[in-house]
């Protein structure tokens, strides 16, 4: 069953076309990878599921509900996490309390607003949960920005979490992270996607052929070829348009 | 929103903040130390805004002036008792920001100082012109300093400037303590995100401007109060009370003390008013010093004068 699907989904800037008439369907519990070369228009893609920006023309429909143009803050309730590609964290921060911004933007009730913010057990509990689940508990104390590159990646996917969704938009997770750093990554994604649907941009196509269960390819901003991780490496028009072959 | 502190690190500043307004008056008459704390609540209320959401708010003195000036209207033609003044006073304030902080929020940095600022000098120019309601130039003078009573039994006589210092040191620490509540709910953290990465709150659910909006009307609704403790203070509500002047001045002492907290601008406060109200009648060039002050710490403390007495305390129990 499709969690999210678009229809003729279009963002144009100006006279470019970003993404042009993007249909996706992304079923339950699945890890869906988006690929393409830079400029395909693929951040461009989740940044309309995440409502980051508004679609110039199209539907977004999450769990058959239409999202399309809801306010940014509204979908992270409606159970979508979203993990940039450019890690966006808050630097002066310590981990715990990054995690503990994004746990209670879900968990919040007007009786929570009156209550001095460390005392708040559940909102504390889920931040710990998150923060075993990624490793970062031993960092929990230390100031996001003192945090190392790869540290820092999880604690982005550590704040998407947080947000206990249905469906997670990782942009790009094992971006400037180095080679060795990236098993971990793999790990925790693996891991995921056992209870988590998941949507992933990523460039590294040993990643992306691993663990992904559905694969689909943009080119010019549109969506050019869908299947398994095997149907999509021997698509002759991927390989063509993607990898140049 | 971290794991608390202990006891001693949460009540110790709270602690010394209670013991100056005790002691203050042994150092400088009581109308100078009322000041202090008047302004310190101003700078405290101002404070949410700059310290904890990044806006830097070059109004403020509108609030303070809307506060004093309904409670000083209130005071002279309807002759009203002492807590309807300050909560109508208060409250008068808070709605003002309710319209003003509407539209301030809806820019960010330089353009949410000017759009501040510009309110300011609107509301400073209809005090000036409408001069029927409030004076005009000379502000509105005269006002009766009401005692304090509950049910119509008189609690305290606040004609004495000794009554009215402590009448208003209680004041503002009920106040002090508020705020200090606030930013410790998850309100406080909330804005301190926002200041931090605005962009993030949003996409982890956070209506920022509504977190804003709700920052904006309870700084005013502080400052507010400030303003009805000045009118009430020298019995009158000056034309400068709503001027640019004053949320320059709030300005300058937020960022003496420091911005990281709430005992910086009671500390920048207590500086400011004491060099312009001590020092000035000895050498009126006296904003030369804290023209010094505050480029020493811009260039070497931004934590402001709390920062600068952290590091010299560090520094005498020689852990550095």
């Amino acid at each position: 069953m499709a969690i999210l699907r678009t229809e003729k989904l279009i963002k144009n800037f100006g006279a470019m076309t970003a993404v042009a008439e993007v249909d996706l369907e992304v079923e339950d519990k699945t890890l869906h990878a988006i690929i393409g070369p830079n400029g395909a228009g693929k951040t461009t893609l989740l940044r309309l599921i995440s409502g980051e920006m508004p679609p110039s023309s199209g539907r977004i429909l999450f769990q058959d509900r239409d999202i399309t143009a809801r306010p940014y803050h509204e979908v992270a309730h409606l159970g979508i996490g979203l993990s940039f590609q450019k890690t966006n964290i808050f630097p002066k921060l310590t981990t715990w309390e990054n995690v503990w911004l994004a746990a209670f933007s879900v968990g919040k009730n007007l009786g929570g607003f009156f209550r001095k913010a460390g005392l708040l057990d559940d909102v504390g509990r889920r931040v710990e949960e998150v923060l075993v689940q990624v490793g970062l508990e031993e960092s929990r104390e230390r100031r996001a920005r003192e945090l190392p590159h790869h540290e820092q990646r999880l604690l982005e996917v550590a704040i998407a979490l947080a947000l206990s969704p249905t469906l997670i938009l990782l942009d790009e997770p094992t971006s400037g992270m180095a080679r060795e750093e990236i098993p971990r990554m793999m790990d925790l994604i693996t891991g995921l996607k056992e209870h988590y649907t998941i949507i992933m941009i990523e460039h590294n196509m040993d990643i992306v052929m691993s663990i992904s269960d559905l694969v689909s390819v943009m080119y010019f901003g549109q969506l050019i070829a869908r299947g398994t991780p095997a149907e999509i490496q021997k698509n002759p028009k991927v390989q063509e348009a993607y990898l140049g072959m | 929103m971290e794991n608390q502190k202990g006891p001693l690190a949460r009540f110790v500043p709270f602690g010394i903040v209670v013991l100056a307004v005790a002691v203050l008056p042994l150092f400088m008459p009581y109308v100078v130390a009322t000041e202090i704390w008047i302004f310190a609540l101003m700078a405290c209320s101002f404070n949410l805004l700059l310290g904890y959401s990044g806006l830097l708010s070059f109004g403020q003195a509108t609030f303070m002036g809307v506060g004093g000036y309904t409670a000083g209207l209130l005071a002279l033609h309807w002759g009203l008792s002492l807590i309807p003044l300050f909560i109508l006073g208060a409250v008068s304030a808070g709605l003002s920001a309710v319209l003003l902080g509407y539209f301030c929020i809806q820019r960010r940095a330089i353009y949410f100082v000017m759009l501040s600022f510009a309110f300011n000098v609107m509301i400073y120019y209809i005090a000036y012109q409408w001069t029927s309601l409030t004076g005009g130039e000379d502000g509105l003078i005269g006002l009766p300093r009401p005692n304090l009573t509950i049910g119509g039994w008189e609690i305290l006589n606040l004609d004495s400037p000794r009554a009215y210092y402590y009448f208003s040191g209680v004041i503002f620490l009920l106040c002090f303590a508020g705020l200090r509540y606030f930013v410790q709910t998850p309100m406080g953290s909330i804005l301190v995100g926002v200041r931090e990465n605005e962009g993030r709150m949003n996409a982890i659910g956070y209506n920022v401007r509504n977190y804003l909006w709700i920052c904006f009307i309870v700084a005013g609704f502080f400052s507010g109060v400030a303003g009805v403790q000045y009118a009430l203070l020298f019995r009158q509500v000056p034309l400068d009370l709503i001027a640019w002047m004053t949320s320059g001045n709030v300005v300058f002492m937020t960022v003496v003390g420091g911005i990281g907290n709430l005992f910086g601008p009671v500390l920048g406060a207590g500086l400011f008013i004491w060099l312009s109200e001590l020092i000035s009648p000895i050498w009126a060039r006296w904003p030369l010093i804290f023209g010094c002050v505050f480029i020493a710490v811009i260039m070497f403390f931004s934590g402001g004068l709390i920062e600068a007495g952290g590091r010299l305390w560090e520094k005498l129990r020689g852990t550095r």
